[in-house]
């Protein structure tokens, strides 16, 4: 296997790929995709242009940049379809709350090591008493124009990875005929083999140098999110980054992590934070009705598993 | 018009006979098919893999299972199917004692 390991996004990203390939530029142009756009979506890099956009007064329109107008777009489309669950108009709430540089800078004072609170502590938070609707966000395919019809900061931290790890997969299977590979984004992964399956293990949120289980898995997407890790005190209070796109504030339920298979990294992602916003009874009514014939793994506070019958449709064994 | 009589009871009786076997009969393979756990495991009974053989713990396991032939597979396959995936979610119970498997991942899904 040839490997590609750099950082991008904040985190590190690994690329394998199979011997059979031969491109001397497969690595610049994989390094080139996520460069580019983290510099067109990163919300804490102020020359980027979504920071261009939040600056813009609420209302007016802004001509984006085919990249950024579709990864936009694709958003819009989950948070309409997640019946606003997830929502990219956090950016302003995730400020409030504490969370306004890249997680990596919060001084360890801010930063909590290992959470578990109990899913009946109160959580103050900015909240929004805004409804949201569809036209909150005008998009105009003609000529890529977007408009903000409410007063937030959009941010694109729970998509862009995922968008980034499919336009590669896409670049490396499709354009470049990789048969087999790795794409791993700081955990958000997709893989794909035509030969034995990969064993994809799922990491422990409470003692990260452990698995859950593994999976063998010849092709699929597979995401996970967790309110462990990205967990802060801000003014006494606890945080983490997984706000509810309706209220706009951080949900504690008792679900820890949970882990999603599907045919997509944008839309595993997207699927993985919204089932760390529902309690566990809910789960799987939700996805039936919102991400039919996608895999689902998630852990609770008290340690158990559960799984959907549909992770059957993604692996070759469980471990 | 006794002998109609008497055809029609013996029709009735037959019918209901019929009925009860089929009743009776369905019912044991249900009591099969009846999913329990077992160490914190599902484990279908009806098919002849213990939570030892039906799991992997380790790698000269995994080379068995890729060694396996079509029938001990689809046996194998049977038996995953079994977990009552029909429920639509199934629930592991943690493992206790050492969580880290010895099979070596290729790589690690974690929160990003």
């Amino acid at each position: 296997m040839d490997v590609h390991t750099f950082r991008a996004m904040n985190t590190e990203i690994s690329v394998q790929i199979s011997n059979d390939f031969v491109n001397p530029d497969w690595k610049v142009k994989v390094t080139d995709l996520f460069t580019r756009n983290e510099a067109i979506a990163s919300r804490f890099r102020e020359d980027s242009e979504l920071s261009q956009w939040n600056a813009t007064v609420t209302g007016s329109p802004f001509r984006a940049s085919k990249d950024l107008y579709n990864l936009v777009k694709e958003a819009w489309n989950y948070t309409v379809s997640t019946d606003f669950k997830f929502n990219p108009l956090i950016g302003t709430a995730l400020q409030k709350e504490g969370y306004d540089r890249s997680f990596e800078q919060l001084t360890k004072a801010q930063k909590l090591q290992i959470a578990i609170g109990e899913p009946s502590l109160e959580h103050g938070g900015v909240g929004s008493e805004i409804i949201p609707r569809r036209d909150t966000l005008i998009l105009s395919d003609d000529e890529h124009i977007l408009v903000k019809q409410e007063h937030a900061d959009i941010d694109l931290g729970g998509i862009g990875k995922g968008w980034t790890v499919d336009q590669v997969y896409h670049l490396l299977h499709h354009e470049l005929s990789v048969s087999s590979g790795i794409i791993d984004a700081g955990g958000d992964l997709f893989v794909w083999s035509q030969q034995e399956p990969w064993i994809i293990g799922i990491q422990h949120p409470f003692e990260e140098s452990k698995e859950v289980m593994q999976l063998c898995v010849r092709q699929a997407a597979v995401a996970t999110s967790n309110v462990l890790y990205r967990s802060w005190l801000h003014q006494g209070q606890l945080k983490h980054h997984i706000l509810d796109g309706i209220t706009k504030k951080p949900v504690f339920t008792d679900i820890v992590q949970a882990t999603v298979l599907g045919p997509s990294t944008t839309s595993a992602e997207v699927a993985s934070k919204v089932i760390c916003m529902l309690q566990a009874n809910e789960v799987n009514g939700w996805m039936e009705q919102h991400f039919p014939g996608y895999g689902y793994i998630f852990m609770t506070r008290s340690g158990n598993i559960k799984l959907n019958r549909y992770v059957r449709n993604y692996i070759e064994e469980m471990v | 018009m006794m002998s109609r009589q008497a055809t029609k009871w013996m029709i009735g009786i037959s019918s209901v006979a019929l009925f009860t076997g089929i009743l009776y009969a369905e019912q044991t393979v249900l009591e099969h098919k009846k999913v329990n756990t077992e160490n914190g495991l599902a484990v279908n009974q009806f098919e002849t893999f213990s939570d030892k053989e039906g799991f992997i713990h380790n790698e000269e396991e995994l080379r068995r299972i890729q060694n396996m032939d079509e029938s001990e597979l689809r046996k194998r396959e049977n038996w995953i199917s079994g977990l009552d995936w029909g429920q639509n979610e199934l629930t592991l119970q943690p493992r206790s004692g050492d969580t880290n498997v010895k099979i070596k991942s290729h790589v690690r899904t974690r929160r990003s």
